[in-house]
């Protein structure tokens, strides 16, 4: 249901809202995929006529999706990375038209003062076409992120290592699958509860003939010692490298710390997010859905009155007890997340 | 599925707007159960929610009071993905009267979701229907599935009044039996038929009736047949009686374990899908996961914020409370388990618990207002105490007095107040009343044991004959034993049958086992028609005890059957003189021979002390208190040579 007041923002976001919410569109990916097309279309249908018009338009659509989805991290990630695209083209084309020295070097970026202001009022006509083309461009490369993140599976795990994952991630099980085509090695999947996601993917695992061990997720701690490695998905990650992940991932974590087992995170460069955690009550950080799913019978109405249960989604995984972010560019430490944020996105648009 | 018309099934809804019934007083007369604000949204959001998200395409609103408030309700809000058309009737004065109504109108056109008007749901309803559509092809008389939620006993939680029995055949799931179970009903009578022409039935009580049904076509003229039902209850019972004639069954389905349902049924119900809401089990009907409910800050202990409430210095939200838009509470205030809506000013020093102030309130500095349903508009001046009231919209309270259990409107600046118990002489009406009793759990346990003693003072007066049946049964076996001089195994195993027979708790075969022998001596006298005096009492006591003394043993073992013996020689010395002089002597011989600790008889006699109000028992008191002076002084040697 959307209120009929917003008159200036895009019927198509409208329609997406409700999509995402009624579940029409599921998993971050497919929303991605969806925010993308919509405000491509919006970029090619509305009328606008310079770069600066269309960023204010693009920003009050970007901002009511937002926050008519606040939980979806993703969904502000890719407003925040069109706004950079239409920057980068107009300054290209501005740079062209003026004749100027376009070569970034390295003394340019350490010479340059400050941020210098561009005027984004100059009506450029082949802007347009520029920035579809470009938009194009990254959803090739948004289509081929997952695949670029498998294809490293072979650099990271080894013969005969044994592999702890949590929770269900199609895109650590691809990782998996494609380890496993060239050597043998082991997985130990925790269940996640109470969503016991993990259940799943250790079919999944066990069909495609890696050999899977599902644990309770009482047994994390248990059985880290005899674990090479962690490799585990995340729903995002937050400015300075930590994850918003499934619940217990961050017992996964704290039991790897202990055990001086490396914790790698399989991060598509779409769910890096400028935002930090500054606290728990953060509203749009964790998801709290009903406890009666999975936490607590319902069937027992005398002890539901006197109780208070929580069931939240997610957990924060502080940036110090991950080793490594395995991106679709390539592996970073999660100090270095800072540096790939400046790339992706504009300053200017972290907060939209 | 529901209907094959044209290129796509279209699932159809019906919902009541009203429910008929004035269990909600007096908010029935203010608007429609379906516009009833539950966390300061009109129940309707919620239902229109659910319908959506279970790609239900066709609402049929139902109106027949209030007509303007919902057209203009539905008027602001426009649904997109469902098409909400009204129904308007004035005559109608129920759920049949509705029902025959949308008969004649004809818009209904295959299987419906029938909801009425004070349901909250948050399953997959096509789910639900999809499963009444596959019982219908395998028979083609299932007229409704009812949707029932199961919730556990209800002992001792505040939805006690709202259980049901409900009898079916297990395979099938068709009911045989239905109804609510009143409070003052004690017995449920069970129809021989149901065991005999079925393989498994089962009987529950731990459902609840979500007010959602799954209708086929057949429903309507059903109702348009039989002018009698007036309300769902007289249709079930009308098609359970005449399930041949008819031909017409019902059958019931479970909610998932995950789902939530809770009609508003009473002020009770209402103070509990609150609460549920805010401890999120409606999930994904909660605040900050519906757009109608968002931008809240969620803290912890199910305490909600909106982002432009204001809380001053000091302020506490205790738990499951929600601050709504724009509401702000003053310095040092406490509000617990409490919903304030939008543009309330709550001034400092404030107590609010239990209670539910609706939009646009005003309550001043220092009231206290618990238990309390504030309608919108009102104002309340400082100093106020509010327990147990319902306040009409717009009332305005200038004199600080207190007020409770009342429904308090104001007219032309006059404030005319209601006594919730005049009004409603048979109680039905609870305004969270029992809730408060619930507030911590020692209260809950007396609020048990109040229950289970009214239980036995009401009904199982036959369970207190059953006891004085058994205690002469003990009587007669044991003076029998006593004349005839049986082996006191078999007797102890005669006892053990009675109570069996009788059925009898543990404590109170020792408590009546121990009477019995304390009083066989009277018995045993007035039988060999013997003058009663103290001595020869005392010198048969003492007979019958040492030869008891196994059966004594055998049921005081342990330190609580030590309290039953206990209490038993104090209830029989404070009624029959003869014991009470030879009392001393009594414990002494239970003393000696190890039958009562020393450590019992003081806390006994220390117990006892303090309900001298009590002339009986005073007296008892007072005849053992050599003894008790003697176990002191024999104690404090023990001790002394213990020291040395």
């Amino acid at each position: 249901m959307v209120n009929t007041k917003d008159n200036d923002i895009n019927q198509e976001v409208l329609d997406l809202i409700n999509d995402i919410h009624y579940g029409g569109v599921k998993r971050t990916h497919n929303i991605v995929v969806a925010t993308i097309l919509v405000l491509k279309n919006i970029i090619s249908n509305e009328k606008w006529t310079t770069a600066k018009n269309l960023i204010n338009i693009i920003r009050t659509n970007g901002k009511y999706l937002v926050e008519a989805i606040p939980l979806e991290f993703c969904i502000g990630n890719m407003v925040r990375r069109i706004l950079q695209i239409i920057r980068e083209e107009y300054i290209e084309l501005k740079n062209n038209t003026e004749e100027t020295d376009t070569q970034e070097s390295l003394h340019k970026i350490l010479t340059a003062e400050g941020d210098q202001k561009v005027d984004f009022n100059i009506s450029i006509p082949s802007l347009k076409s520029v920035i579809i083309e470009h938009i194009n461009e990254f959803e090739v490369e948004l289509e081929t992120c997952a695949e670029n993140i498998t294809q490293q599976a072979s650099e990271h795990i080894h013969s005969n290592e044994i592999i702890m994952t949590i929770g269900k991630s199609t895109l650590v099980e691809e990782f998996f699958k494609k380890a496993a085509a060239t050597r043998a090695f082991e997985v130990i999947v925790a269940e996640g509860g109470p969503s016991l996601t993990g259940h799943d993917m250790a079919v999944n695992l066990s069909k495609a003939k890696i050999k899977t061990t599902l644990i309770s997720d009482v047994a994390i701690f248990a059985m880290m010692s005899r674990v090479n490695k962690v490799i585990i998905g995340t729903h995002s990650v937050m400015a300075n490298g930590g994850l918003r992940a499934i619940s217990g991932s961050h017992t996964v974590a704290q039991a790897a710390k202990h055990y001086s087992v490396p914790v790698m995170v399989l991060l598509p460069l779409y769910k890096l997010s400028p935002l930090y955690l500054y606290s728990h009550e953060q509203d749009g950080f964790n998801n709290h859905v009903s406890p009666l799913q999975g936490v607590i019978d319902g069937a027992n109405v005398s002890l539901l009155e006197r109780i208070h249960v929580y069931n939240p989604v997610f957990d924060y995984v502080p940036p110090e007890l991950v080793t490594l972010f395995i991106s679709n560019t390539g592996g970073n430490a999660p100090s270095y997340i800072y540096r790939l944020l400046s790339e992706l996105y504009h300053p200017d648009d972290y907060e939209l | 599925m529901a209907t094959k018309m044209g290129k796509k099934e279209i699932i159809q809804a019906v919902v009541l707007a009203d429910d008929f019934v004035m269990n909600l007083m007096p908010a029935e007369t203010i608007f429609p159960t379906i516009l009833m604000p539950v966390i300061n949204v009109p129940l309707l959001d919620y239902l229109v929610e659910t319908l959506i998200k279970s790609r239900v395409q066709e609402l049929f609103l139902y109106c027949s009071n209030h007509v303007d408030l919902i057209r203009a309700y539905i008027k602001q809000k426009k649904w997109l993905h469902i098409s909400v058309s009204l129904i308007v009737s004035d005559a109608c004065t129920s759920l049949g009267d509705a029902l025959r109504d949308i008969d004649t109108k004809g818009s209904i056109r295959g299987n419906f979701i029938l909801i009425r008007g004070d349901a909250f749901i948050n399953a997959n309803l096509t789910n639900l229907l999809i499963k009444h559509c596959t019982k219908l092809k395998e028979d083609k008389g299932a007229a409704m599935t009812m949707v029932l939620r199961n919730i556990g006993s209800m002992n001792g939680s505040s939805l006690r009044q709202e259980s049901c029995l409900v009898v079916s055949d297990k395979s099938s799931r068709k009911i045989l039996h239905y109804n609510v179970l009143r409070k003052d009903l004690n017995k449920v009578k069970l129809e021989l038929d149901w065991f005999l022409n079925h393989n498994e039935i089962e009987i529950n009580t731990c459902f609840l009736d979500s007010h959602v049904y799954l209708c086929s076509p057949s429903v309507l003229p059903l109702f348009s047949d039989n002018f009698d039902f007036q309300t769902m209850e007289d249709f079930i019972r009308g098609v359970l009686m005449n399930e041949e004639i008819l031909n017409s069954r019902i059958y019931w389905q479970q909610l998932d374990p995950q789902d939530y349902s809770l009609p508003i049924v009473s002020w009770n119900a209402y103070h509990c899908l609150n609460r549920d809401i805010l401890n999120r089990h409606t999930f994904p009907l909660t605040p900050n996961a519906i757009p109608f409910l968002k931008d809240f800050i969620y803290m912890p202990r199910s305490t909600y914020k909106h982002r432009s409430a204001t809380l001053a210095k000091g302020c506490i939200l205790e738990k499951d409370s929600i601050l709504c838009q724009n509401s702000t509470l003053e310095n040092n205030t406490l509000v617990v388990k409490t919903v304030i809506g939008d543009h309330c000013l709550v001034g400092s020093n404030v107590t609010i618990k239990n209670s539910y102030i609706f939009s646009d309130n005003k309550i001043e500095d220092n009231c206290t207002i618990i238990n309390s349903v504030i309608f919108s508009n009102c104002f309340i001046k400082q100093n106020t105490r509010i327990d147990g009231c319902i306040l009409c919209p717009k009332t305005i309270i200038y004199t600080p007095m207190e007020y409770t259990d009342s429904i308090i409107e104001s007219k032309d600046d006059k404030i005319s107040t209601k006594t919730i118990s005049e009004i409603d002489p048979y109680n039905e009406f609870h305004l969270f009343k029992d809730y408060d009793i619930l507030e911590n759990d020692n209260n809950v346990h007396t609020n048990t044991d109040t229950s289970s003693i009214d239980e036995a003072s009401e009904c199982n007066l036959p369970a207190a004959d059953d006891i004085s049946m058994f205690l002469s049964e003990v009587i007669d076996s044991l003076l029998r034993g006593f004349q005839d001089q049986l082996k006191c195994e078999n007797l102890i195993l005669e006892i053990n049958s009675s109570r069996y027979a009788y059925n009898v708790t543990m404590d109170e075969v020792t408590y009546n086992v121990i009477k019995a022998i304390l009083s066989l001596p009277l018995h045993y006298l007035s039988e060999e028609k013997e003058t009663i005096t103290s001595i020869d009492y005392l010198r048969n006591l003492k007979h019958v005890i040492t030869y008891f003394y196994p059966i004594i043993l055998n049921y005081v073992k342990t330190e609580n059957a030590q309290n039953d013996c206990l209490h038993a020689i104090e209830e029989v010395a404070s009624t029959t003189p003869e014991l009470l002089s030879c009392l001393q002597v009594l414990l002494h011989m239970f003393y000696d021979k190890d039958v009562l600790s020393e450590e019992k008889i003081l806390e006994w006699y220390k117990s006892n002390d303090k309900q001298t109000d009590s002339y009986e028992k005073n007296k008892v008191r007072v005849a053992v208190q050599p003894f008790i002076k003697w176990l002191e002084e024999a104690e404090e040697d023990s001790s002394e040579s213990e020291n040395d």
